[in-house]
C-alpha cells in the first residue's frame, strides 16, 4: 500500500485513542508505575506517558510471549492425547493496539519475523504480529545510549510501524504505512486531515558515531580476540540485557505436568545463562561469561545479518541502560568498529 | 495453519540392548518408515519428559521402521529409556541437512565410528551398502572403549556379507576381552594403519570429539584425504531443530538447519564454540 | 571530573598492591557509561590505578564477581567495598567461598549512594530522599572489616525522619494473610524469570541452582503464577539469614519488584528469633548452620 499522510491536532488524538479504547481496543502503551515507565494496558489516553524516551521493557511480548503454551498432553491408560496449542492463538487478541511505542521497538517486528518464517513458519508468532496494529512515534530526542541511526535505522523510521505519529507543534503528522493502520483510523477519519508528503516535515540529518559494518567486519575475523575476555568480566550474566532487548528471542522448551496431564511450554532464554550451550555429557563450549557475551555480539552483529540481510538490533539502547554493571553495548560495537 | 512444533506419536517395534547403557530404538509410524536422509536427525520425547536430539541411525530405504541408537543420560532419555516395545514416542522431524551421495557415487568409501557416534554413521553406511554396485570399496572401521560399549554387535557379520567390503572392529587398549579376536588400538591409530588413500574417496567420521580431532588429522595429513572430502555429523545443544530457539548457532552456522553434517573443510571455517 | 582526595588514595592503594604483587586484581569503581554513573574496573596493573575512582554514584556490589571462576584463578585479589557490599565479602569468607587470606579488602567509607534510576535522571544530590533505603538504615558506613579504609569526603546523612525505609513492610505487616498474598501475586505476576536477582546476588553462588535441576524439576520453568512464586520464595528462602542486604537483587530486576521487602523482613525476623545479623563477624556461624538449645521451635525438643 503507498502512504497515506494525514495530520492530526493533539487533542483529536487523544479522542483518537480514547475512541478506540471504547471501541474494545485493546491499547498497549508506555504507563508509568512507580517511578518508572512500563507497556501496559491503557484506559485512557491521559495515562499514556508520550514523553519518555523508551519504556523500561520492550513489547516482545506481545509477540513472543514469555511462556507460551506450544501443546498440552493428557494419558489414559496407554493412550497419549495431545491437544494443539496454535488453536488459542488464532484469532486472539485481534484488537491490540501498542500506541506510543519509539520506531526502534517497531522495527523488532519485520527483523524477528525473518527468523519466525526461516523454511518453518512459526504460526504463533505469525498470528500475533499479524493481529498487532503498531502506532509508534518518532523521537525527537534521543540520549546517549540510543544507537538506531547506527543500526540502519533511524529516530524518524516507519520500519515496522502501520502508522507513525512525527510531533510538530501542537500537532501531529500521520504517516499510515499499511492497510490495517488504515483500517484502523477509518471510523475516525473526520478527526484527520489528508495531506500531502511534502507538508510533512523532513527527517532529521541524523550522524552515525561508527560504521555497523565495521563492528561486523571486525567480528568476522576476531573469534579468539581478548577483548571478549577482558571487557565482560564485570558481565555477571544477569541476562536483563536479552530480556528486555526488543529483538533476542532464543528461547527454551519444556514440558511441565504429572502422571496424568500436563504441556510443552517455551520460555525466554538466554545465551547469557551458563547452561545455555551445556550438554548433557559435562562439555560446555562456551565456558566463561566472555564467550557467552561474545556469542551475543556475533549472533546481533554477524550471523543474522548474513542470514536475513538485517542486523539482530534496532539500537533502543536498553541492554546499556538496564545493565547493572553498565556495559554499554553502543560503547563496545563502536570498540569494534575502531579495531576493524 | 500448522503448529510446527507438534509431534507425532511413533510405536515402538523393537528395542535392542545394545550395550549396558545404550539401545536402539526402531519406530513406526502408520506401520513402517518416514521420509528422511542419512544424517538428518529428529526431536524424540517421552511427553511430559522433554525431547532430545538423535540422529537416525537406520537406511531409509529399509521401510519396515526408523530407528536411533541413544544412551540414558538426563531427563529426557531416562523417560525414553523407561518405555517398552508398544509404547509410544512423541517424534518431529527429520530435520537438518543430509550427506550428499551424489558426491559419493563411484568412489572408494571409508566410514568411521567411535563409540555411540557410530549410530549416525551406521545410516549412511547402510544406505550405500543397500545400493552396493554405486560405489566403490568400503571399508568400515568401529572402535569403543572396549567390548562392552561396541553397539551393533548383533551385525557385524552382516555388514561383512558385502562385497569388497572390509570391516574392522577395534577396542581401545585395555578394553579387549580374553576371546576377543579384534583388532586393539585407539581408532586413529588403526586407522592410519589401513592402507587407504585419498584419491577418488570419501571418508565420513563421527565419534567422540577426540576421536574426530586425531582421525581427521591421520586421513588429511597421513592419508592424503582432501578436507572437502570428509564429511563429518556435528552433536549440538539443540531444543527446537528448526532454527529458530538460537541455541545451535555457532558462527555463521546454525547446526539444526546448516548442518549437523560438515564437510572437515566447512568445519575449519566455524569458530571454536562447539 | 578531577580526583578527589578519596580518589588518590583509593589509586594508590591498588597501585602499591598490585606493584608489590600481594594482588594480581584490583576490583574497583570507575566512571560509567554517563557523568552519573559508575562501573566496575578490574585493573591488573599498578600504571591502570588511576583510572579507579568513588563517589556517591558507585551502586555496585563488586563482591559479585567474588563468585565468578574468571575472577578466581587471579587468586589474591583486592577489592574496593562500601559497608555494604564489605558483609558480603565476610559472608562469602563465614561459608568458606572465600579465604581470608587471598582478599585484600579496601573498604571505602560510605554516606550513601544515589538510587540509580534518580541518577540517570540528573540527580546528583545525596539525601534521604535520593539514596536507597539500605543507606538509612546503614550502621556500617565505615565497613566492619579491611585491610585498607579510604575515608569519605562526604558528609554524613542527614536523617529527619521524614522518610521511612522500607515503610511497606509495616504496611504489609498489618495485612491480613489474603491481602498480602493478593500483593504479591500482583507483583510476581510481572516476574519474567531472568534470574537476573540471582546472578546479581554476591552470595547466590551455587555452581548448580536449584532451577537448573530437572531430575525432578523442583522449581517450575513458567514465568506465570506457579514458577514466579515458586522461584521467588525458594530464593528468599535460601538467603535468609545470609542476606546482606546490598539491594542489588532488586536494583537488577528488570520489572521492578521490590526484593528487597522480602529480604529485608526476613532479616529482621532473623534477627528477631534468633539476634543475628549476617555479614557482621568472619567468625561467626551461619544461623541456619548450626542448633543452640536456646532456640525456640518446640517441634525439634
Amino acid at each position: 500500500m503507498e502512504e497515506k499522510y494525514f495530520e492530526i491536532s493533539a487533542e483529536n488524538l487523544k479522542k483518537f485513542v480514547d475512541g478506540i479504547i471504547a471501541d474494545n481496543f485493546e491499547v498497549i502503551a508506555p504507563i508509568d508505575k512507580d517511578g518508572e515507565t512500563f507497556y501496559g494496558k491503557l484506559g485512557k489516553f491521559e495515562e499514556a506517558n508520550l514523553d519518555i524516551l523508551l519504556p523500561k521493557m520492550s513489547y516482545k511480548e506481545f509477540l513472543l510471549p514469555k511462556t507460551e503454551t506450544l501443546l498440552e498432553y493428557s494419558f489414559s491408560g496407554v493412550d497419549t492425547e495431545i491437544k494443539d496449542g496454535l488453536e488459542a492463538v488464532v484469532g486472539a487478541n485481534e484488537k491490540r493496539v501498542i500506541f506510543g511505542g519509539r520506531p526502534c521497538d517497531a522495527a523488532a517486528g519485520p527483523i524477528m519475523e525473518k527468523v519466525f518464517n526461516w523454511d518453518y513458519k512459526d504460526e504463533f508468532f505469525n498470528e500475533r504480529f499479524k493481529n498487532l496494529t503498531i502506532v509508534s512515534i518518532a523521537c525527537e530526542k534521543p540520549d546517549n545510549y540510543c544507537f538506531c541511526t547506527e543500526m540502519q535505522l533511524s529516530p524518524e523510521s516507519s520500519y515496522g510501524s502501520d502508522i507513525l505519529l512525527k510531533k510538530a507543534g501542537d500537532k501531529y503528522f500521520a504517516i499510515v504505512t499499511s492497510e490495517k493502520g488504515l483500517n484502523l483510523v477509518k471510523p475516525y477519519i473526520s478527526l484527520f486531515k489528508e495531506t500531502a508528503k511534502d507538508k510533512v516535515p523532513a527527517d532529521k540529518d541524523w550522524k552515525k558515531l561508527f560504521e555497523i559494518e565495521r563492528t561486523k567486519s571486525f567480528l568476522d575475523k576476531n573469534f579468539e580476540h581478548n577483548y571478549f575476555q577482558d571487557r565482560f568480566l564485570s558481565c555477571i550474566g544477569c541476562g536483563v540485557c536479552t530480556y528486555t532487548c526488543p529483538t533476542c528471542h532464543c528461547f527454551d522448551i519444556q514440558d511441565e505436568g504429572n502422571l496424568k496431564e500436563g504441556r510443552r511450554i517455551r520460555n525466554w532464554d538466554s545465551c547469557q545463562f551458563g547452561i545455555f550451550t551445556l550438554h548433557t555429557s559435562g562439555h560446555n563450549p562456551r565456558v566463561t561469561q566472555g564467550d557467552r557475551y561474545r556469542q551475543r555480539l556475533m549472533h546481533k552483529f554477524k550471523i543474522y545479518s548474513e542470514k536475513f540481510d538485517k542486523y539482530l538490533c534496532v539500537g533502543c539502547g536498553r541492554c546499556s541502560r538496564n545493565c547493572p554493571e553498565d556495559i554499554d553495548i553502543k560503547e563496545v560495537a563502536k570498540d569494534l568498529a575502531d579495531m576493524a | 495453519m500448522e503448529n510446527i512444533y507438534l509431534p507425532k506419536l511413533a510405536e515402538i517395534k523393537e528395542i535392542i540392548q545394545e550395550t549396558a547403557d545404550t539401545k536402539t530404538i526402531r519406530l513406526t509410524i502408520d506401520g513402517g518408515s518416514i521420509n528422511f536422509l542419512p544424517g538428518q536427525f529428529g526431536e524424540f520425547s517421552l511427553i511430559g519428559e522433554g525431547e532430545s536430539t538423535f540422529g537416525f541411525s537406520s537406511s531409509p530405504l529399509r521401510k519396515e521402521y526408523f530407528e536411533f541408537s541413544f544412551r540414558s543420560s538426563g531427563r529426557a532419555t531416562t523417560g525414553i529409556n523407561s518405555l517398552n516395545e508398544g509404547d509410544k514416542i512423541a517424534f518431529r522431524g527429520p530435520y537438518g541437512n543430509y550427506f550428499d551421495t551424489s558426491k559419493m557415487k563411484g568412489k572408494d568409501l571409508i566410514f568411521v565410528g567411535g563409540g555411540i557416534g557410530m549410530a549416525p554413521v551406521k545410516s549412511i553406511m547402510e544406505y550405500c551398502l543397500d545400493e552396493r554396485d554405486d560405489y566403490g570399496k568400503i571399508t568400515i572401521l568401529y572402535g569403543a572403549r572396549s567390548v562392552g560399549d561396541l553397539l551393533y554387535k548383533a551385525i557385524f557379520d552382516e555388514w561383512k556379507k558385502y562385497k569388497n567390503t572390509d570391516v574392522i572392529i577395534t577396542v581401545d587398549p585395555g578394553g579387549e576381552t580374553p576371546d576377543w579376536t579384534g583388532k586393539v588400538g585407539f581408532v586413529p591409530t588403526i586407522l592410519e594403519q589401513l592402507p587407504l588413500k585419498g584419491e577418488n574417496s570419501v571418508a565420513i567420521v563421527c565419534g567422540p570429539p577426540i576421536m574426530i580431532k586425531f582421525a581427521l588429522k591421520s586421513l588429511e595429513e597421513k592419508m592424503g584425504f582432501d578436507k572437502s572430502d570428509i564429511i563429518t555429523t556435528l552433536e549440538n545443544r539443540m531444543k527446537c531443530g528448526l532454527g529458530k530457539c538460537g541455541r545451535c548457532n555457532v558462527g555463521s552456522v546454525y547446526v539444526c538447519k546448516d548442518g549437523p553434517v560438515f564437510t572437515a573443510k566447512e568445519l575449519e571455517s566455524l569458530p571454536n564454540d562447539f | 571530573m578531577a580526583n578527589t582526595k578519596t580518589d588518590e588514595k583509593l589509586q594508590k592503594i591498588a597501585k602499591d598492591l598490585l606493584e608489590s604483587g600481594e594482588v594480581s586484581l584490583v576490583i574497583g569503581y570507575a566512571k560509567g557509561s554517563n557523568p552519573q554513573r559508575m562501573r566496575p574496573l578490574f585493573i591488573t596493573k599498578p600504571e591502570e590505578a588511576d583510572k579507579l575512582s568513588f563517589n556517591h554514584h558507585a551502586v555496585q556490589d563488586l563482591a559479585v564477581f567474588l563468585k565468578k571462576p574468571e575472577v578466581k584463578k587471579f587468586g589474591k585479589i583486592g577489592i574496593v567495598v562500601k559497608g555494604c557490599d564489605e558483609k558480603a565479602v565476610n559472608a562469602l569468607i563465614q561459608e568458606y567461598q572465600l579465604s581470608r587470606e587471598n582478599i585484600k579488602i579496601i573498604g571505602v567509607e560510605c554516606n550513601g549512594v544515589i538510587r540509580q534510576n534518580l541518577a540517570d535522571k540528573g540527580e546528583t544530590g545525596v539525601s534521604e530522599s535520593t539514596v536507597y533505603d539500605k543507606c538509612l538504615i546503614c550502621e556500617e558506613h565505615t565497613p566492619v572489616l579491611y585491610d585498607f579504609l579510604v575515608e569519605s569526603e562526604e558528609p554524613k546523612l542527614n536523617l529527619s525522619g521524614s522518610v521511612k525505609p522500607y515503610a511497606k513492610i509495616e504496611e504489609l505487616e498489618s495485612m491480613s494473610a489474603d491481602e498480602k498474598n493478593a500483593f504479591w501475586a500482583k507483583e510476581f505476576d510481572k516476574c519474567i524469570k531472568c534470574y537476573a536477582c540471582r546472578q546479581a546476588c554476591p552470595l547466590c553462588y551455587c555452581s548448580r541452582c536449584i532451577v537448573e535441576k530437572n531430575m525432578p524439576q523442583w522449581i517450575d520453568t513458567n514465568s506465570e503464577e506457579t514458577g514466579n512464586a515458586q522461584w521467588n520464595l525458594i530464593r528468599a528462602y535460601h538467603l535468609s539469614g545470609r542476606c546482606i542486604g546490598c539491594g542489588e537483587c532488586e536494583r537488577a530486576c528488570p520489572v521492578n519488584i521490590p526484593l528487597m521487602l522480602i529480604n529485608e523482613k526476613m532479616a529482621r525476623d532473623i534477627n528477631n528469633m534468633f539476634g543475628y545479623k549476617s555479614g557482621l563477624d568472619i567468625n561467626a556461624k551461619p544461623v541456619f548452620g548450626v542448633f543452640s538449645e536456646s532456640d525456640f521451635n518446640d517441634f525439634i525438643k
